[in-house]
């Protein structure tokens, strides 16, 4: 017989007969072998009363039991009707909130104009680029008043050239100059073009008097022939 | 109850009443919530402390509070309450490793090794086995009594230790067979014993 069986021989001997009075501290290890005794001490040490450092934080622990059991006896203590209330109110909110953020996906996304009848996408935003260059600086008044269109005319003496709005026939009063903007381009030839035809064809047209257009009368806009004696 | 630890326990039992205890604690009164700490509290810090050293008194504090919450719906006598506490206490625990097996972090608890090394000192026999044993803290030696048991084997011997259930209120708690538990203590003795053994014979 070794030694382990000893131990365990003993073992299952000591077990059924002291093992709840082992945990319970309670042995008494009188006969009992050397490790009965170590282990029934240990136990002993271990459910020794409590030491202040184990009560060291009763202080916050109990403040904080006490705000916990205040705040579930408020609990409690709500009425039915104030928490259908509540409970109203969070549905509310959390439906509105799904609604609005339905429709800002769909709206982003586009797939409203699918679903919704009516519904068009807005235009998108014309951004207007600011001049990157100094030409485009430069040129960018001139493009307003149509200028730069207009080419150098020199009269038969040679003068320098100017801008003329308009040609009339020799021996007709100078009209007067119509609208910036409204100038065009008069071959150097000084011919009349014929309505309709080339640049001028607008020319003296009136779009507010119907019965001049397309007809050529000499006159700048408002002013026909005929009712004025020359 | 002779262990010194469930003495207070018994004590306030006798005085005035578990269940006036409780009520009190339900309506709030501070009287009531200090006495059920100062009852529970070293039973319930030993337990968690030899089960996690780090977060024990954290964990400990949370305990309260949730019991505190609940404490208006309790219903039954002190072994009753003994139970329930240790109930959230385990519940606690688990949740705890389980943040903790996600997270992977080990740390070091410093108190439990200055607790095994200054032992405070008091008067023992002239045997050096047993002033060492005499010398150490209660949490020191408990720690020592579940060193070498398994998670489950460790949990039912300190249930049972500190708690002092009997074997049917640890089968509960741990949510197992009490032929299950049974086992476990068993086996956990066996281990004590060979543990200890050694230890004498290597001396």
């Amino acid at each position: 017989m070794t030694p382990s069986d000893d131990f365990w021989r003993e073992l299952s001997r000591i077990e059924p007969r002291y093992g709840d009075l082992f945990w319970e501290g309670t042995i008494d290890v009188g006969e009992s072998p050397g490790w009965c005794e170590e282990l029934a001490r240990l136990i002993r040490v271990a459910q020794q009363p409590a030491t202040p450092d184990e009560l060291a934080s009763e202080e916050a622990t109990v403040a904080a039991m006490a705000e916990a059991r205040g705040t579930a006896r408020v609990r409690l203590e709500r009425s039915p009707a104030q928490s259908l209330g509540r409970v109203a109110v969070v549905k509310g909110a959390v439906l509105f909130g799904v609604l609005a953020g339905g429709v800002a996906a769909a709206a982003s996304t586009g797939i409203a104009g699918d679903v919704v009848p009516g519904w068009s996408e807005p235009p998108a935003p014309q951004v207007e680029t600011p001049p990157t260059t100094i030409a485009d600086i430069v040129e960018e008044p001139v493009t307003e008043t149509g200028a730069e269109e207009r080419p150098s005319t020199s009269g038969e003496d040679g003068s320098p050239a100017v801008v003329v709005d308009e040609v009339l026939p020799a021996g007709e009063d100078t009209p007067v100059p119509g609208p910036v903007g409204e100038a065009e381009v008069v071959p150097e030839s000084g011919e009349v073009p014929e309505s309709g035809d080339g640049p001028g064809h607008a020319y003296g047209q009136d779009k507010e008097h119907p019965s001049s257009a397309g007809r050529y009368d000499g006159f700048p806009h408002g002013h026909r022939s005929g009712d004025d004696e020359l | 109850m002779a262990a010194p630890l469930l003495s207070a326990v018994a004590d306030i039992i006798d005085e005035g009443g578990f269940a006036a205890v409780v009520a009190a604690a339900g309506r709030g009164e501070h009287s009531g919530l200090t006495d059920l700490f100062r009852v529970y509290q070293p039973m319930l810090l030993r337990y968690l402390r030899a089960r996690d050293p780090v977060l024990a008194d954290d964990l400990a504090s949370e305990v309260w509070v949730a019991v505190a919450r609940r404490l208006g719906g309790f219903v039954g006598d002190e072994r009753g309450f003994r139970s329930w506490l240790f109930t959230i206490a385990r519940c606690r625990l688990i949740e705890h490793r389980r943040k903790l097996a996600r997270r992977r972090t080990d740390p070091v608890s410093h108190d439990r090794l200055d607790r095994l090394e200054r032992p405070p000192a008091q008067s023992g026999g002239d045997d050096p086995a047993v002033l060492l044993v005499e010398r150490m803290t209660a949490q020191a030696a408990l720690d020592a009594v579940v060193a070498d048991l398994t998670s489950d084997q460790a949990e039912a011997v300190l249930l049972r230790v500190i708690a002092g259930f009997d074997v049917g209120e640890t089968a509960r708690i741990m949510r197992r067979s009490p032929g299950s538990v049974r086992v476990l203590c068993h086996r956990a003795l066996r281990q004590l014993a060979m543990s200890l053994t050694q230890e004498v014979g290597a001396e």
